[in-house]
C-alpha cells in the first residue's frame, strides 16, 4: 500500500504542476503575454513535473527483466505508438503552424491537446529509455552504465541550458553538450553485448526489430526538429523536453543504426559461438549427472547424449572394463555399455579391440580417414572419422568412450579436447555410480544374510528337554551371519530322548544348506531308528546321497534313557564327548567315520556304539572344534587341555551355570578376537 | 596371509607329493590344481607326506575326499605319510584311518606302491 501511495503520489505531483502550468499558459495565450523571465520559470516548472511524470513511470513499470528480444519487440511497439502520436500531431490540432515551425494553441482545446501530448510523448520517451536501458545493462561493465548514465544527465543538461538561449555563450555550451552526448551514443557501439549472446535465428529478428526502429526513431527525430508541427507544440509546451526528445531520439537512432550493423557482423560467428553455448550447457548437464545421479546405466546414457550433442557425431558410445572372475581367473571383457545413435548390435559385427589397446597406452586416438580405418580392420564400419578417449578414474582404466563422425575430419583440435575433458568427467562419475551400485548390491546382500542367520535361529531348539532326573542346556553361536553348527533333539518315546550336535565341513552358507538339510535328516530319523548306530548309519546314507564329495558332516548321537540315566552314543568323526565324573574326566570317543566320508556298508563296519550309566552328579559335555579352535590375541588356541580342565572346574554347578562359566571363560580368553569357526556345546547333567 | 605350497615328484611308480604351510578353504584350491593335473597326467599312485603341513581345516580335508574315488577307479591311490601329531589327530578324529593307508614314513608308502 506504501509503495502504490508513493507512486500515486508522483503522478498527483506531476498533474498538480501540469494543472498549474495549464492555468498559467491559459492566461498566456488569452491575453497573449509574452514574458521571457516568466516563459523561462515556466519551463522549469515543466522540468519538474516531467521530472514527478518519470518518477510515476520508474515506478509504475514491472521490475521483471526479460530477453533482449522480447525488449525489442518492446522498443518496437512504443516506437510505433511514438512516431504514431507525433504524425497524429497535425490531424488533431489542424494548424500546420507558422513557416518557422513555432506553434501557439489559439483555444482552450487546442491548449488541452498540447498538454496532454506533450506528458503523453514524455511518458513515452521515459518508457523508451528505461527499455533501452535494460538492453544497455545486459551484462554491462562498469564503464558502460557510467557511459549511459552520463548520457542522460548530458541530455538534462542540454535540455534545462535551452532554456536559457539567450546569451550566445550558452547556446555555445548547450551545443557542445549536444555533440558530446551524440558522441556517447556512437560509443555505445562497443558494449552492445546482448547481441553476442543471441542466437543465429535471434540474430536474424533483431536486424529486422533494428530496422524498423532506426525508421520510427529517425522519423520521430525527424518530426521533433523545430520546423515540424510536433517539435513546435512540444517547443511550445517545453523547451527542455522537445530538446531531451530530440536528443533521446537521435540517441536511438543512432543507437540501432549501430546495432543493425554490428548485429550484421556478428551473424557469421554466432555457429561458433552457439557450438560454445552448447558445450558449456553440456558441461553443466554433465556435472547435474555427476553430483545426482548414482544409476550407473543414466550417468552413461547421459554421457553418450552430452558427448552427442557437443561434437555432433554420428554414433557415440562406451565400452566398460568388465573384469569377471571364471575359475578363479580373472577374465578381462570390455562390454559396450550405452549407445547414442547406434546400438550394440549395430557395433558387434566390428572388433575395436586395436584401437581399445592403442587408447589404453597412448591416452587417445583419432582416426581421421579411410586408410586408417582399413589398418585397424574397421574397413567396413560406417564412418569417416573416430575418436577414442580413454576413461580413467582415479588412474583406473575403466574403459573407452567412442565417437564417430561420417564426415573424414571431423574432429577438430578443440573437440577433441573437450571430449577428452568429458571423459575424465565422466569416468569419474561412472566409477562412482559402480561403486553406489555395488555398496547397494552388497547390502542386499546383507539383507539376505539377515534373514538366512535369521531362518537358520528358527531351525536350532530355543531349549532342550530337563526332567526331574536331569537337566540340560547349550550354546550355539555362529561365527558368521549363518554357520554349519548343527545341535537338536528329539523325544523318542515316554524316557528316551534324543540329543545331537553336529558339524558340517566349511562354513557360511554352503555349510548352513546342508546343516538345514542335517536337520531334517535328524527329525525323519531319530523316531524310527531302533538304536544309534541305526540312525547313524541310515543318516550316512541319506547325506551321502546329498553331499559334494569334498563336504561331510561330524555327528555325535546321544540316546538317554531318562529313568536310568543310561546313554546311548555313537560318534561319526566328530570331537569327543567329555564326561566329568567326580574328579574324573574322561573322553567319549567311540570309533566312527564321518558322514559322507564312505559311502559303502564299510561304514557301518567302522561305526562302534558306547554305551554308559549316568551316576549322580555326573555331567556330559559334547562341544564344536569352534569351541577349542577359538583363539586368544597372540594367536595361541583355547584347545582341549584347556576345555577339560574348564568343565573339571565348572562340574559342581548345574548345566546353566556349566554353560555361563563355559562363556565366560572363552569371553576372557578371546579378548574380543573374532571366532573362526562357529561354537556349540551342549552340556547334560544327570541329577 | 598363511602361506602354503604343493611341491611333486616323481618317485619310482609314484609320485610324493609335500605339502607346506596351512591348507584351508582358502588354499584347498591349489592341492585341488595339482591333484587335477596329476590324474590329468594318468599318475594315480600318489603319496602325500605330511611332514612340513602345519594345520589342516575341514575344507582340506575335503580335498582328499574329492579326487579318492576316481584315483582308486583307475587302480591307485593316496596314501598318506609323515603327519605331525596335531595333524594326525584330525585325520583320526574324523575316521581317515579307516579310509586311507596312513604311515609314519613316506618310504613306506612308496614301497607299497612299488609291491603292487
Amino acid at each position: 500500500m506504501q509503495i502504490s501511495l508513493k507512486n500515486s503520489m508522483y503522478l498527483v505531483s506531476a498533474g498538480a504542476i501540469g494543472t498549474l502550468l495549464l492555468a498559467y499558459d491559459w492566461i498566456r495565450i488569452t491575453i497573449n503575454l509574452e514574458d521571457p523571465v516568466l516563459n523561462g520559470l515556466r519551463n522549469l516548472f515543466s522540468v519538474v513535473a516531467f521530472f514527478f511524470l518519470f518518477a510515476a513511470v520508474v515506478s509504475f513499470r514491472s521490475k521483471k527483466q526479460s530477453r533482449p528480444l522480447e525488449t525489442l519487440r518492446k522498443l518496437v511497439g512504443y516506437g510505433f505508438i511514438t512516431a504514431a502520436i507525433i504524425s497524429a500531431w497535425g490531424i488533431v490540432l489542424e494548424n500546420k503552424g507558422d513557416e518557422s515551425g513555432s506553434f501557439v494553441p489559439q483555444n482552450v482545446m487546442q491548449l488541452l491537446a498540447t498538454t496532454f501530448f506533450s506528458f503523453g510523448i514524455a511518458a513515452l520517451i521515459f518508457l523508451l529509455l528505461i527499455l533501452i536501458k535494460d538492453l544497455i545493462y545486459i551484462k554491462p561493465e562498469k564503464k558502460v552504465r557510467r557511459r549511459f548514465e552520463l548520457f542522460i544527465i548530458l541530455a538534462i543538461a542540454a535540455a534545462i541550458l535551452k532554456v536559457f538561449h539567450g546569451p550566445s555563450f550558452i547556446k555555445t555550451l548547450s551545443d557542445i553538450t549536444f555533440v558530446i552526448a551524440i558522441i556517447l551514443a556512437v560509443l555505445h557501439i562497443v558494449s552492445m553485448n546482448w547481441i553476442v549472446f543471441l542466437t543465429r535465428k535471434e540474430k536474424y529478428s533483431s536486424l529486422v526489430y533494428s530496422f524498423f526502429l532506426i525508421i520510427l526513431f529517425g522519423y520521430s527525430y525527424a518530426s521533433v526538429g523545430p520546423v515540424h508541427l510536433a517539435g513546435g507544440v512540444l517547443q511550445f509546451y517545453s523547451v527542455p523536453m522537445e530538446e531531451f526528445a530530440k536528443l533521446v531520439f537521435l540517441f536511438l537512432t543512432i543507437y540501432f543504426s549501430l546495432a543493425f550493423v554490428v548485429t550484421m557482423f556478428h551473424i557469421p560467428t554466432s555457429g561458433v559461438f552457439e557450438k560454445k553455448k552448447r558445450e558449456l550447457d553440456s558441461y553443466q548437464n554433465l556435472s547435474k549427472v555427476i553430483t545426482n545421479v548414482m544409476d550407473t546405466s543414466e550417468v552413461l546414457n547421459n554421457t553418450v547424449a552430452v558427448v552427442g550433442t557437443v561434437t555432433q557425431a554420428n554414433k557415440v558410445w562406451i565400452e566398460l572394463r568388465n573384469g569377471n572372475h571364471e575359475d578363479g581367473n580373472t577374465v578381462e571383457k570390455f562390454e559396450v555399455s550405452a549407445t547414442h545413435r547406434t546400438s550394440q548390435y549395430e557395433l558387434s559385427a566390428f572388433d575395436f579391440s586395436q584401437i581399445r589397446n592403442a587408447v589404453q597406452e597412448k591416452k587417445k586416438m583419432i582416426v581421421q580417414n579411410v586408410e586408417d580405418f582399413a589398418k585397424l580392420d574397421l574397413k567396413d564400419f560406417p564412418a569417416k572419422s573416430l575418436l577414442a578417449v580413454p576413461l580413467t578414474a582415479h588412474d583406473d582404466f575403466i574403459g573407452v568412450l567412442y565417437a564417430a563422425h561420417d564426415m573424414p575430419f571431423a574432429f577438430d583440435e578443440e573437440e577433441i579436447s573437450t571430449v577428452s575433458a568429458f571423459a575424465d568427467t565422466a569416468a569419474v562419475a561412472i566409477q562412482n555410480s559402480l561403486l553406489f551400485m555395488k555398496s547397494l548390491e552388497n547390502e542386499r546382500l546383507q539383507h539376505e544374510l539377515r534373514i538366512a542367520h535369521e531362518m537358520q535361529l528358527k531351525l536350532l531348539p530355543t531349549s532342550l528337554p530337563s526332567t526331574e532326573k536331569f537337566e540340560t542346556d547349550f550354546l550355539a553361536f555362529p561365527a558368521f551371519e549363518v554357520g554349519g553348527d548343527y545341535i537338536d533333539y528329539s523325544v523318542i518315546d515316554d524316557r528316551r530322548y534324543a540329543f545331537v550336535v553336529g558339524d558340517v565341513s566349511g562354513k557360511g552358507t554352503s555349510a548352513a544348506f546342508y546343516m538345514a538339510y542335517m536337520k531334517g535328516v535328524f527329525q525323519s530319523l531319530s523316531t524310527s531308528a531302533k538304536s544309534p548306530s541305526e540312525f547313524m548309519m541310515a543318516a550316512n546314507e541319506a547325506v551321502g546321497n546329498t553331499l559334494q564329495k569334498n563336504f561331510f558332516i561330524t555327528l555325535i548321537y546321544v540316546m538317554l534313557d531318562s529313568q536310568t540315566g543310561e546313554i546311548s552314543l555313537v560318534r561319526a568323526g566328530h570331537t569327543p564327548g567329555v564326561l566329568i565324573s567326580g574328579k574324573d574326566c574322561r573322553l567319549i570317543r567311540p570309533a566312527g567315520v564321518g558322514l559322507g566320508l564312505e559311502q559303502s556298508k564299510d561304514f557301518g563296519k567302522h561305526l562302534e556304539e558306547e554305551k554308559i550309566i549316568l551316576k549322580h552328579g555326573d555331567t556330559l559335555v559334547f562341544y564344536t572344534d569352534g569351541a577349542t579352535d577359538q583363539r586368544d590375541p597372540e594367536g595361541q588356541e583355547f584347545g582341549e587341555q584347556r576345555l577339560y580342565n574348564l568343565l573339571k572346574e565348572l562340574s559342581s554347578g548345574t548345566a546353566t551355570e556349566i554353560k555361563g562359566g563355559i562363556i565366560r571363560a572363552l569371553a576372557e580368553f578371546s579378548q574380543g578376537t573374532d571366532a573362526v569357526d562357529d561354537t556349540t556345546v551342549l552340556i547334560l547333567k544327570w541329577k | 596371509m598363511n602361506e602354503f605350497k604343493v611341491l611333486t615328484r616323481d618317485s619310482g611308480n609314484a609320485v610324493v607329493m609335500e605339502l607346506h604351510g596351512f591348507l584351508d578353504a582358502h588354499t584347498a584350491p591349489e592341492l585341488e590344481k595339482t591333484f587335477s593335473e596329476l590324474i590329468g597326467k594318468g599318475k594315480f599312485n600318489i603319496v602325500v607326506n605330511f611332514s612340513e603341513l602345519n594345520y589342516i581345516s575341514s575344507a582340506g580335508l575335503g580335498v582328499f575326499m574329492a579326487y579318492i574315488d576316481e584315483i582308486r577307479t583307475n587302480h591307485g591311490d593316496i596314501k598318506l605319510a609323515n603327519m605331525q601329531q596335531k595333524v594326525y589327530n584330525v585325520f583320526d578324529l574324523l575316521g581317515f584311518p579307516f579310509l586311507y593307508e596312513i604311515y609314519k614314513d613316506q618310504d613306506e608308502a612308496l614301497r607299497k606302491f612299488s609291491n603292487h
